[in-house]
Formats: structure tokens, sequence, C-alpha cells
């Protein structure tokens, strides 16, 4: 008979002894690279129940109408819930699937074992494909068949990463300027920055980069960069304002040394740039 | 006569997504066209074709663009690109709509984007070569039609490995009308095909030769006989809506190609940094008791 089972730490002893050369870092990386894969996985086994069929929806909220106040909206809320996390599901499904590279249809579809309308893939001259592709590990795959093949011409990106940055916009007379060339380096630059910035800190930016004439003297033309910080404390947003003018400067100076054929353009734009934050 | 209305909408829908920044949506919009289009008289579909194949490129070059590195351009990149798209679909609800300035509009669009997603590495080596774009390419025409029997092995990635060639040397080098033309050709001839390759495909790897002969074929010879100076560009837009409905009426057929978005399906769950660094941390120590 086997002895009790092992620890976790026994059984990460044991990993070296299979591959003596690898390092702490290399284990590490391999077993967050099975965690992500079995995770996955497991996402994709479970099938998220079926919404409500119309008529019973109908209903329920037909119920729910004759319900006390205080009940019904707690009903509601639980019932916002559940239909929120069911459309997170579906949504989950549908984004590690791979769905909506050829697609229509922005609806996501259900999944094969629900009511789907998306016959078994695929009808291949009555050869079924081994499994539903998404339990097939791409590794595997891509030795058989090169449906798999990550083409970097092609391939759309994951989903949006969650930033800092609420919005980076560029007034009218900016759109036009970065249609031409020459102005892409020092947008990009400032725009790099900007969002290099503002991951970095704990609240929420948005930019606007404008040109204002001075309303004096209208032909001095300056570029401001406007920004919004979703923070209260005034000392903060003087220090966050500071900070991000010393980066933002030095960013661009950094661009003109990569970039000596744009080094007159970048001192122009850093001399007539002004950041001007919303107190 | 089909009332081309619709499509001015799916348009407007599009231009509306990427105003939002919702490159994901516009990208389903931009199939919406083409899909659209295709129900149209054949005299009609080639600007609304068009159209949709612009804004599929928009869509999948910002999306690339927003995945690319820590902090990546996108506003300045979709700011850029924008003004182009308009450009191509304003003269559709005038029926204004000129093949020869199309192509003009696609390569300057080109021409601005193309680096928005490189690293900065090759943002700052990489000088603009056309020539060798020409060179490469022609290598790999001449290459395509020396191996073509190969795509009739069901295993085969020749097409892919091709665009995948010419896409990298493309956003380094840049790319002339002649080159943009031959990848929007070769990117629709994929697309095509992937579907033949996996419907028609038999037992022992092969595929229907009859399918490959008289869907992939015709297009490959066409391809890879472009002259130096590139087909008339009426013509090679024919063949590009062609392939780009043989491709629409395919997915009517078969649908989605599964798992045809690996590098989604690759990535799959991410576990938050944090949680990878304590994972790191614990099993460094522990290996190092």
């Amino acid at each position: 008979m086997s002895s009790a089972t092992p620890t976790k730490s026994e059984e990460l002893e044991r990993i070296p002894r299979h591959d003596p050369k690898s390092t702490p870092e290399r284990v590490a990386a391999s077993i967050v690279r099975y965690v992500e894969k079995a995770l996955t996985e497991a996402y994709l086994s479970v099938t998220p129940p079926s919404p409500a069929a119309p008529v019973s929806a109908k209903l329920q909220a037909l119920r729910l109408k004759r319900l006390p106040i205080s009940r019904r909206n707690q009903t509601r809320k639980r019932m916002e819930t559940h239909d929120k996390l069911l459309g997170d599901l579906y949504r989950m499904h549908y984004s590690l699937d791979g769905h909506a590279v050829s697609g229509s249809d922005i609806t996501p579809k259900r999944s094969p074992s629900t009511n789907s309308f998306i016959p078994s893939w695929p009808i291949q001259d009555g050869v079924p494909y081994q499994t539903w592709p998404s339990t097939i590990p791409t590794v595997d795959s891509l030795e058989t068949r090169p449906a798999g093949l990550k083409l970097p011409y092609s391939s759309p990106a994951s989903s949006p990463k969650t930033t800092r940055v609420l919005s980076f916009e560029y007034d009218d007379r900016w759109s036009t300027r970065l249609r031409d060339a020459g102005f892409d380096e020092l947008a990009k630059a400032l725009e790099q920055s900007a969002r290099e910035f503002a991951e970095k800190s704990q609240t929420f930016w948005g930019f606007t980069l404008v040109e204002e004439s001075d309303p004096e003297i209208p032909s001095w033309k300056r570029n401001v960069l406007r920004i919004s910080i979703d923070t209260l404390d005034f000392d903060e947003k003087i220090r966050l304002w500071d900070e991000i003018d010393k980066q933002i400067r030095e960013r661009l100076a950094m661009a003109a040394n990569d970039y000596p054929d744009l080094r007159q353009d970048v001192k122009q734009f850093s001399e007539s740039l002004f950041l001007k934050i919303d107190l | 006569m089909v009332d081309s209305k619709p499509l001015l909408q799916d348009i407007a829908a599009v231009k509306g997504a990427f105003g939002k920044d919702d490159f994901r949506t516009a990208h389903i919009l931009a199939n919406r066209i083409m899909s659209n289009a295709v129900f149209l008289e054949a005299s009609k579909q080639e600007p609304f074709l068009l159209a949709g194949f612009f804004s599929k490129d928009v869509a999948t070059e910002l999306m690339r663009i927003a995945a690319s590195g820590k902090v990546p351009p996108i506003s300045t990149a979709k700011t850029a690109a924008l003004p182009f798209l308009t450009e191509v679909v304003e003269p559709l609800s005038s029926g204004t709509f000129n093949i020869e300035t199309f192509w003009q509009i696609y390569e300057k669009y080109s021409d601005r984007i193309r680096k928005y997603g490189n690293l900065e590495i090759e943002d700052k080596v990489y000088t603009e070569n056309k020539p060798f774009m020409r060179e490469a390419t022609n290598w790999l025409l001449n290459y395509l039609a020396r191996e073509k029997q190969v795509l009739y092995d069901s295993r085969n990635a020749i097409l892919e490995g091709m665009l995948n060639e010419m896409i990298r040397v493309y956003r380094s080098h840049g790319a002339s009308i002649r080159e943009l033309v031959i990848v929007g050709l070769l990117t629709y001839l994929q697309r095509t095909y992937a579907y033949i390759r996996l419907v028609f495909a038999k037992p022992d790897g092969s595929i229907s030769e009859e399918k490959v002969k008289s869907e992939i074929m015709p297009h490959v010879d066409f391809i890879t006989s472009t002259p130096a100076e590139g087909y008339p560009l009426p013509e090679a837009t024919k063949k590009l809506c062609k392939l780009i409905v043989a491709w629409r009426e395919y997915f009517i057929r078969y649908l989605e190609l599964p798992q045809a978005s690996p590098a989604q399906m690759e990535r799959g769950v991410e576990l938050p940094e944090e949680t990878r660094k304590k994972i790191t941390e614990a099993i460094t120590k522990s290996l190092e008791k």
C-alpha cells in the first residue's frame, strides 16, 4: 500500500530529479503554464446553463410584479447577478473558442451542447474531426493540421487590456497632422509616456492633445495636453502633474536621440507643449 | 434591384465601433459588410467588398496594435488610420468610388500604419525599402509556383507561410501597390483555401483534387504570374472580390473554422501577475531548501 498523499512541497522537490538542470524559475514558469492551461480546459469543460426561454422569462417578470417591493428588489438584483454571470460565462467561452474571426454576428453563440445552431464541426467526408476544437491542446493540433497555426499577420488580439487610461484623444488639427507622415513618432512618444505613467499610478486618467492659439497673439500656437484625473486630493494632483510633466519631457528627449532626423521637430514640439491638469 | 442602404448602415456601424475603440466589434461588422455585399447584384458588389476589406484590415491592425507592448500607442494609431477609412467609404454614398483611388489610399494607409505594432528596436533600425519587399515577394511567388502541388496535401501551410514572410517584410520595410494587391489576394485565397483544406480533406491527408484544381489553382496561377509592373488594378481587384465572395459563401456553408484564432486559444486563461509572482516565489523557496 502506498503511504500518505505527498504534500505539495514533496511533489515540488521531486521535479528537479526529472530534470536536474532546470532552474527554479524554469520549474515555476512550467507550473504557471500548466495551471493556466488546466484552468482554460476546466473553464471550457463547464457548460453554462441555458438562459431562460422567452416565455418563462416573461412569466418570471410577471410574477416579480406581484411581490412586495422589498422582496421584488431583492429578487430582481439576484436575477440580474445571475444573468450577468451567465453572460460573462458565455462571453468567456466565446472568446476562448476563438470565434469572431470570420463571423458577422456579434451575439455569442451557444456552446455545442446547449441550444447550439452551430453544427458539430466539421463534416469532413465522413471522417469526424478528433474532438470539439476547444478541447484540443493547440500545440498537439499543430502537428497534425495547420488549422491552428498562429498567423502573425492576421491573428486578432486578445481582449482589451485593463488600463488606467480611460481616453487619449487628439483634436481635429492633430488628427489631420497624424494623417501625414512626420508627426507620428512624436505623438507615439507622447502617448506612450503618458500611458506608461498612468498605468503605474493608482488613479484613472483622460488625455486630450489640442492645439491652442494665444488669445492676444493668434499666430502663437501651443500644444496643450489636457489631463483629467480621477482624484480629488489637490496636493496629489499637483504632485502627479509635476511627475508626469517630467516623464513626458524626458521621453521626448529620448525620442530626439533615437530619431536624429526628428531632433528639430521634437525640440520645437517640446517647447510648445504644455500640460494642463483639471484641478 | 437590391437596396444598398443596409450596407451604408453597416459602414456607419463600423465607424461607430471604431469611435468607441471597440475594434473587435468593428472587425465583425467589417465581415458583415462583405457578407451583405454578396447579396447585391454583381455589378454593385465591388465597392462594398473593398470597403469591407479595408475595414477588416484596419480593425485587425488596431487589435494587433492594442495587444502589443505594455503601453501601445493605440490612440495615435487609430487617429492616423481612421481618416483613410473615411476617405475610402465616403464615395460609396455619392456613387463616385474609383478603384485606382482606393488602392492609392490603401497604400498611403499601409505606409502610415505598418510600424505601429512593431517592437521599439525594429522601429529604430528598419528603414523603408520597398524594392526589398518586391524581391521577397517575387521570390515567394516563384516558390509557390514551384511548390504548388503541396496544396493537395491538407497538412501544408504554404499560403500561411508566404503571408507570414511577406507581412513581416512589409511591416519592416513597406510595400508598393503591386505587393499590397498580392498580399490581399493571398490573404483571401488562404481564407478560402482554409475551408477547402478542412472540409474536403481525406483520411490519408490529401484534399479532394477536384476542389483544389477548380477553386484554388486558377487563383494560384493568376497570382504567381503577376507581371513585374503588376496586373491592371481593375483586373486584380475583380479577382480579389471573387475570392472574398467565395470566402463569404464558404462561411455560409460551414460557419467559423474551428480554432481559427489560435492566438486566443493559446493564451487561454492568464493568471494575474501577482499570483504568478507568488507561485514563482513559493516554488523557488521550496526548491532551494
